[in-house]
């Protein structure tokens, strides 16, 4: 590897001379699970050129050497080397061409094929660091919405890729929940403004928990009480659920990870023999959902079959699978797969802004669903957290919504967060109702009604709510404040607005 | 942490018949599949044994 930019045909044995180096023998690099999931996951992506950038100065990685490796005994480099991956042949004459600018060339010229990157570091046998590469091709079933956008800068020229960044964990300064809570830092933290973490940092601000009994660097785990307190240090907040039901974890999932916001996901591993094989942790950056909303009555999130989780012992965007109400089948490796999830704990960064809970949003979707039910309507129940400024995006292009809704709703003071319930029947919407993430938890969360469907609207009032017998067991059962929002929400066409701001 | 029960409801929104009485009578057959939690009460939705609990593989 003596040129500076090298190309190297795709292929598993070249993928193998890429990644190693002085540092980081071949043999290493066969050794680590991690090498057969790239390269498998790089032919999904049509991967056709590696580039090698043999000298990289990643910004994590010199941190953690910094505050760590610089003083073992073993001279560690303090250099990367950065992999880059196209889905066309690029020649050597093609690099050489962008590198002088010959005839305007430059790589940017590249980005169409480009698929990302990965930060070799070195080290003797966990090396992979930052990576960033492509998710699955988009379909309709398959979401990925914790990725961002990563400048990747190459001589100079700029390429992009959208991706969540994904390295493995060392056992040194980062066991799976280091690398989960760095993965999914690298989105909130970016979109809340936060200064993003590398992996020694977020152990250090783990250890300062009252309860932490043992040394953290070498790190062997951090439980969920440390998790929250790096979560905290950082000036954020750590909501976090409990649940031994696929369901349930999948509500809670998708109401954040919709949001762009990835969960840290806990969960114990079971294998073929039903033998528990520890506790591990994984940053959710995607998920399956087929078909379109409005087919079955219940929650959306319930027919998600799939997650794609950043599992630092299996790989970036790894698949894992539901397999029953209370399992999903992981890509952990192991002797005895399938490696099965179970006992769940997901643990979500949040804005400290963002003060109504799942649990608080989700008790009005459950009215919500009660009431329907009494009125005989199938509905699907759609609820995730929304940044209201990509509300009123959406709402621009958003067919449901009529001219004079979009007026209203994109005029609007909404506040900065808030909870989107949207009541679907085949694929049509009935209403959508915004809840104030920000509000105080004793008072009026409804910010904006929106009724979509004008007949049903009618006929709810007409027939029902406008009768005061209807109305009277309405308060009966939810009590007034759920009562009052329940009748505003049918009494009348348009959107309503809360103008008590 | 409870979820929407999964009924199955007849209905379609289009040529919506139901009536004040029919609606009436179902939130009373379901009252007790509702469960609204106390404001005022500190809801423990973690054990501690859980946040206790180590991701160590």
């Amino acid at each position: 590897m003596s040129k500076p930019y090298e190309v190297l045909p795709f292929n598993d044995e070249n993928f193998v001379t890429a990644v190693g180096s002085k540092a980081v023998a071949e043999a290493a690099v066969r050794d680590n699970s991690h090498t057969e999931y790239f390269v498998g996951y790089l032919e999904k992506l049509d991967c056709s050129t590696i580039l090698v950038e043999p000298q990289y100065v990643d910004r994590d990685y010199l941190l953690d050497f910094a505050a760590y490796y610089a003083r073992c005994f073993r001279r560690i480099p303090r250099n990367c080397r950065r992999l880059h991956f196209f889905s066309r042949e690029v020649t050597q004459d093609e690099v050489e061409q962008a590198l002088v600018g010959e005839d305007g060339k430059s790589f940017s010229d590249l980005q169409d094929a480009y698929l990302g990157f990965i930060v070799v570091k070195p080290l003797p046998a966990k090396f992979y660091g930052r990576t960033c590469l492509v998710s699955y091709s988009d379909e309709e079933r398959r979401h990925f919405p914790a990725r961002r956008t990563y400048d990747v800068n190459l001589a100079g020229d700029r390429l992009t890729v959208e991706s969540l960044a994904f390295q493995e964990q060392d056992r040194d300064i980062a066991a799976c929940a280091t690398s989960a809570i760095w993965s999914a830092l690298h989105k909130t933290g970016h979109a809340y403004g936060y200064r993003i973490p590398t992996p020694s940092e977020i152990t250090k601000l783990a250890d300062d928990h009252p309860l932490t009994d043992q040394r953290k660097i070498p790190n062997n785990g951090l439980s969920v009480y440390e998790i929250r307190q790096a979560i905290k240090s950082l000036g954020m907040e750590a909501e976090i659920y409990a649940n031994q039901s696929t369901e349930n974890i999948l509500a809670v999932t998708y109401a954040y990870c919709a949001a762009g916001l990835p969960v840290i996901l806990g969960y114990g591993l079971r294998d073929k023999r039903k033998k528990d094989v520890g506790h591990h942790a994984v940053a959710v950056a995607g998920y399956s959902l087929p078909g379109l909303p409005g087919k079955s009555a219940g929650r959306l999130s319930s027919r998600i079959d799939k997650l794609y989780l950043h599992d630092d012992q299996a790989g970036p965007f790894s698949r894992a699978t539901v397999v029953s109400k209370t399992e999903l089948e992981t890509g952990f490796p192991g002797e005895h797969p399938p490696i099965n999830a179970h006992d769940f704990v997901a643990i979500i960064p949040v804005d400290p802004k963002i003060r109504i809970s799942f649990d608080d949003a989700n008790e009005y979707v459950n009215v919500l669903a009660h009431f329907m039910d009494a009125l005989q309507v199938d509905v699907e129940w759609e609820l995730k957290l929304q940044n209201a400024i990509e509300f009123k995006r959406d709402v621009r292009t958003d067919p449901a919504y009529g001219a004079a809704a979009r007026k209203v709703l994109r005029e609007a003071p909404l506040p900065k967060h808030v909870w989107l319930i949207r009541a679907w029947n085949n694929d049509e919407l009935l209403f959508d109702v915004l809840l104030d993430a920000t509000s105080l938890r004793s008072g009026r969360l409804i910010c904006a009604s929106i009724p979509l469907h004008e007949d049903l609207r009618r006929g709810v009032w007409d027939r029902v709510l406008s009768k005061e017998a209807a109305q009277k067991k309405c308060r009966d059962l939810y009590g007034l404040r759920y009562a009052s929002e329940l009748i505003d929400l049918f009494k009348q066409p348009g959107v309503r607005i809360a103008n008590d701001h | 942490m409870s979820m929407t029960p999964r009924r199955g409801a007849q209905g379609k929104p289009a040529g919506f018949k139901t009536d004040a009485e029919t609606f009436v009578s179902n939130l009373e057959k379901r009252r007790d599949e509702l469960e609204l939690r106390d404001d005022r009460a500190h809801e423990v939705t973690v054990p501690p044994e859980t946040l206790r609990i180590v991701f160590t593989v």
